[in-house]
């Protein structure tokens, strides 16, 4: 479990780092990949919803820092998003001891995509909330449906990754073993 | 645990709007800001290489597919000049056509009609063309066809006569055929002779049977003498005073009774585009 810990903590850190710096220099447009959205799915993918609602919740709480911005914005809705994630994917009503298929890679990339959607979604009405939003056209073309398709596209590299550093197990009552 | 996460996020939010980046808030992004900042400038100094090899490829990629698009209207503005060049070539034969309408004594006293080259056949030995006016337009056999006279001081000269009519189209023998005669005179005197294709050069023609009394020079202009005629017999008349060409040159022979004149056309046969039919065998 430390090593989880250890490895979802550097995880956030470096994907945070990169979604900043490098992302925006990388990807045409205004822009860029949610990289820590795709770890927080992962992580409920793979670990379940708690895990993805601390994971959320760090991840978060590191971006707004990092941004200067709302702090606590972004936790709330990557908490939301990994717990959703976490929740849909859990195998429910299985008869112990059987085990429980680990979701398909192209399952895993909807989840992605259905959570970057429902974040970014839910970014913008936050931002119509608080009084700095932007026109819902301009909202559609140059953030949400750029970054769904920047996301999605960085998902195809980054979830066969995750899938890798943080492989699938369970418990012997059919749930993903939680990470923290 | 996701309750309490929920809270602390709300709570941090709530805060966060109170504070700004005073406070514990400011205190906490100040702290993330200094602790990123360095691996942010590792992280952006390791991916430099790649951004920049993105953009020179990106960069690349957009400037083929500029000139790829400059070099499409580069050709589009080509062909646009190609045309407007034969559009101010055609009109400036037309206006000349329309001078010599206007000014030319002859063909205020004809009906005329103007039209256009449709074949003409590069051939030494039958030097015809095809015009797209016919008898539906009044033309008729024997009518006299006029072309612009290019450079020359004169707006329009003789090109040949009509040999075919239909409807439609007309063939015109011109003056340079073999089996062309025009009976010609030099312009502002008496000296008359019979304009051939030269023996030479198939494109200058011969004023031929003039006396070698006759005083001739070059420079002088010869028109139609107002009688057609081929290699057997006189047969039909030309109206007189069309310009046909300019002498260039002026020869003889001791030992022959005419002189060799040498006539250059003033209509450039390789360039034939607009004619004027005058109507003078029409109804």
């Amino acid at each position: 479990m430390i090593r989880d810990v250890l490895k979802i903590g550097a995880l956030v850190f470096l994907l945070a780092v990169l979604q900043l710096s490098a992302m925006p220099q990388l990807t045409p447009g205004p822009a860029g990949p949610d990289l820590l959205l795709i770890l927080v799915v992962m992580v409920a993918l793979l670990r379940g919803p708690e895990a993805a609602a601390l994971t959320g919740f760090a991840a978060g709480l590191l971006l707004d820092a990092m941004l200067v911005g709302r702090l606590g914005l972004s936790s709330l809705l990557y908490i939301a998003a990994g717990v959703w994630v976490g929740l849909r994917a859990e195998p429910g009503d299985q008869v112990v001891p059987t085990i429980p298929a680990p979701p398909r890679p192209s399952a895993q990339l909807a989840y992605v995509v259905a959570a970057t959607a429902l974040v970014q979604v839910a970014t913008a009405a936050a931002h119509v909330l608080l009084g700095d939003s932007y026109p819902v056209r301009y909202e559609l073309t140059t953030v949400i449906i750029p970054t769904i398709i920047d996301t999605t596209l960085a998902a195809l590299v980054l979830v066969p990754l995750l899938r890798r550093l943080l492989p699938y197990r369970i418990r012997l009552d059919g749930y993903p073993v939680a990470a923290l | 645990m996701i309750g309490l996460l929920l809270a602390a996020s709300l709570t941090l939010l709530t805060l966060s709007f109170r504070e700004g980046s005073q406070g514990a808030i400011g205190a906490i992004q100040r702290g993330a800001l200094a602790t990123t900042a360095p691996v942010s400038s590792v992280v952006t100094r390791i991916t430099q290489p790649f951004v920049d090899a993105w953009h020179w490829t990106s960069g690349l990629v957009d400037a083929r597919a500029e000139n790829i698009k400059l070099k499409r209207e580069v050709a589009i503005y080509a062909a646009q000049n190609q045309q407007l060049q034969q559009l101010r070539y055609e009109l400036a034969q037309d206006n000349q056509l329309i001078k010599f309408t206007d000014q030319s004594r002859i063909a205020s006293q004809y009906d005329y009609v103007g039209g256009s080259v449709i074949r003409q056949v590069p051939n030494a030995y039958t030097q015809t063309i095809t015009i797209d006016v016919g008898s539906s337009e009044g033309v008729a056999v024997n009518d006299p066809v006029v072309a612009p006279a290019g450079d020359s001081n004169e707006f329009a000269g003789l090109i040949g006569r009509i040999t075919a009519v239909t409807p439609s189209a007309s063939s015109v023998q011109l003056i340079l055929d073999p089996d062309s005669a025009v009976s010609a005179r030099i312009q502002g005197g008496t000296v008359h002779g019979v304009a051939m294709p030269s023996d030479a050069d198939p494109g200058l023609l011969s004023l031929k049977m003039v006396p070698q009394e006759e005083q001739v020079s070059t420079g002088q202009v010869v028109v139609t003498a107002g009688l057609q005629a081929n290699a057997q017999h006189l047969s039909s008349l030309l109206p007189a005073g069309i310009p046909l060409g300019q002498i260039t040159s002026v020869s003889q022979d001791e030992l022959a009774t005419t002189k060799t004149i040498q006539v250059t056309p003033f209509v450039d046969f390789g360039s034939l585009d607009r004619v004027l039919v005058l109507k003078v065998h029409g109804p």
